[in-house]
């Protein structure tokens, strides 16, 4: 107990700096992957083709590689950028990819009739798409955002490649400075403890959009 | 009320609607039938701009939506005519109430209380007063369609387009809608049907019209005489 005692400080503020890193890119990217979803289906051919192409990059290539590319590649033309700032622009572009997947495949599931009901009561496209098909798109969705919410839980242990003090690093310090596994008991402890809350909360999301077929 | 002049529409190389002209009345009911693919949803969808035209006029309260093939912005146009869908399209996150003041709240900025009154009264009238916190999913297929109606209702149009409005419905219902039909034509609407029900449009409308291969005939042409005898 004195040693789990011990160990406490460095797990908490490694819990912090994931949490952080967390709610950062989950706040960003989930508005950025709704307007990437939209655009994804513009009728401007360039602009279409462009984002098929960012998000082709995005989710063929490990985060880990756009991690080290952004921190470590910018550099040599001449972008340096602070190792928090570039970490959470890989994770927010990273996500913002997947997001934007899973709300376009939303978007494609609504019938045209929805659409054009909305039409001839007179919504403007704004407003058909906010009041109307949103909603309906964000019920759909849900069960796969809460996959790659979970999984952004555990890749944002990834960060430790460029040395922010992360909770899986703060693990593996005590680990190896102790020469103990315990402290990686700890950290998995951990993160089943977040990843646990957040499925009891998105499962309490879905409950909440479960009240129409 | 609703002027639809020499109106073409080519779908590729085929043509669908060949100089189609018609007139709808205050308080007339009009049903245009016809063969499945003579074109009889393209003329309703033209008319509630939902397809475009290639050539021809429509008018509605003597604004053009169309004129010579050419779209016209018409302010409010939802609030001039109606359109109930074959399969309903009612937005299924919404409960009966919210589908049917959705437009009068969201888009013609009516606050919600005086939009609820309004709901209200629409869902006395085709005696779903009960269903106002129930979701369409919860609803059979003759209380969908008379919740549709209302949402076209409530926005007090001049004309509602009604298309195919038997087709999935059990004659109880069709007996419900013909007498919901009748009662508004009573208001003063002008009501267009387009359907394949034969004995549905002879009950419920003041005139008939018969579509085929994109060419409307009238009552008094042998081909709809044969047609409405069989």
């Amino acid at each position: 107990m004195g040693y789990l005692k011990d160990l406490m400080p460095s797990m908490l503020s490694g819990t912090m700096e994931t949490m952080k890193i967390f709610i950062i890119t989950l706040v960003l990217s989930l508005p950025l992957g709704i307007v990437l979803g939209v655009l994804r289906k513009s009728k401007i051919k360039l602009l279409a083709r462009i984002l098929e192409v960012y998000i082709l990059i995005m989710r063929g290539t490990p985060l880990m590689l756009q991690i080290v590319f952004i921190f470590f590649g910018l550099p040599v033309i001449g972008i340096s950028l602070d190792r928090y700032v570039a970490v959470l622009i890989a994770f927010v572009l990273n996500y913002t990819a997947y997001f934007g997947e899973i709300f376009r495949g939303g978007i494609d599931t609504i019938d045209k009739g929805q659409y054009e009901a909305a039409k001839v009561l007179g919504f403007n496209k704004y407003k058909t798409f906010t009041k109307i098909i949103f909603p309906q798109v964000f019920k759909n969705v849900l069960p796969s955002l809460s996959n790659e919410v979970i999984t952004l839980v555990k890749d944002t242990s990834l960060v430790y490649i460029v040395g922010i003090g992360e909770l899986l690093r703060a693990g593996k310090i005590a680990s190896n400075r102790d020469a103990s596994l315990v402290p990686l008991v700890l950290v998995g402890f951990i993160y089943l403890c977040i990843t646990w809350v957040l499925t009891i909360l998105l499962n309490k999301l879905e409950e909440k959009y479960a009240y129409y077929e | 009320m609703l002027k639809v002049e020499n109106i073409c529409k080519k779908f590729e190389n085929k043509e669908v609607l060949k100089n189609v002209s018609f007139e709808l009345g205050q308080g007339e009911i009009l049903s245009i039938i016809g063969p499945s693919g003579a074109g009889k949803s393209t003329i309703m969808r033209s008319i509630n701009n939902l397809e475009s035209i290639d050539s021809g006029n429509i008018l509605v309260d003597g604004e053009y939506l169309y004129k010579d093939g050419e779209y016209s912005k018409v302010e409010n146009y939802s609030q001039k005519i109606g359109m109930v869908f074959q399969n309903y399209n009612l937005f299924p996150h919404m409960s009966v109430m919210e589908n049917i003041i959705t437009s009068l709240v969201n888009v013609y900025k009516t606050d919600e209380k005086t939009a609820s009154e309004v709901g209200k009264l629409a869902l006395e009238k085709v005696n779903l007063r009960d269903k106002k916190n129930s979701y369409p999913y919860q609803l059979s297929g003759g209380e969908k369609q008379r919740v549709a109606i209302c949402r076209a209702y409530v926005l007090k149009p001049k004309i509602i387009c009604l298309d195919e409005p038997t087709s999935a419905l059990d004659p109880e219902s069709i007996i419900d809608i013909e007498n919901l039909l009748k009662s508004l034509k009573s208001e003063g609407l002008g009501i267009l049907i387009i359907s394949h029900d034969m004995n549905f449009a002879k009950r419920v409308s003041d005139r008939i019209l018969f579509l085929e291969n994109g060419e409307l005939y009238s009552e008094e042409d042998d081909r709809v005489k044969r047609f409405m005898n069989i």
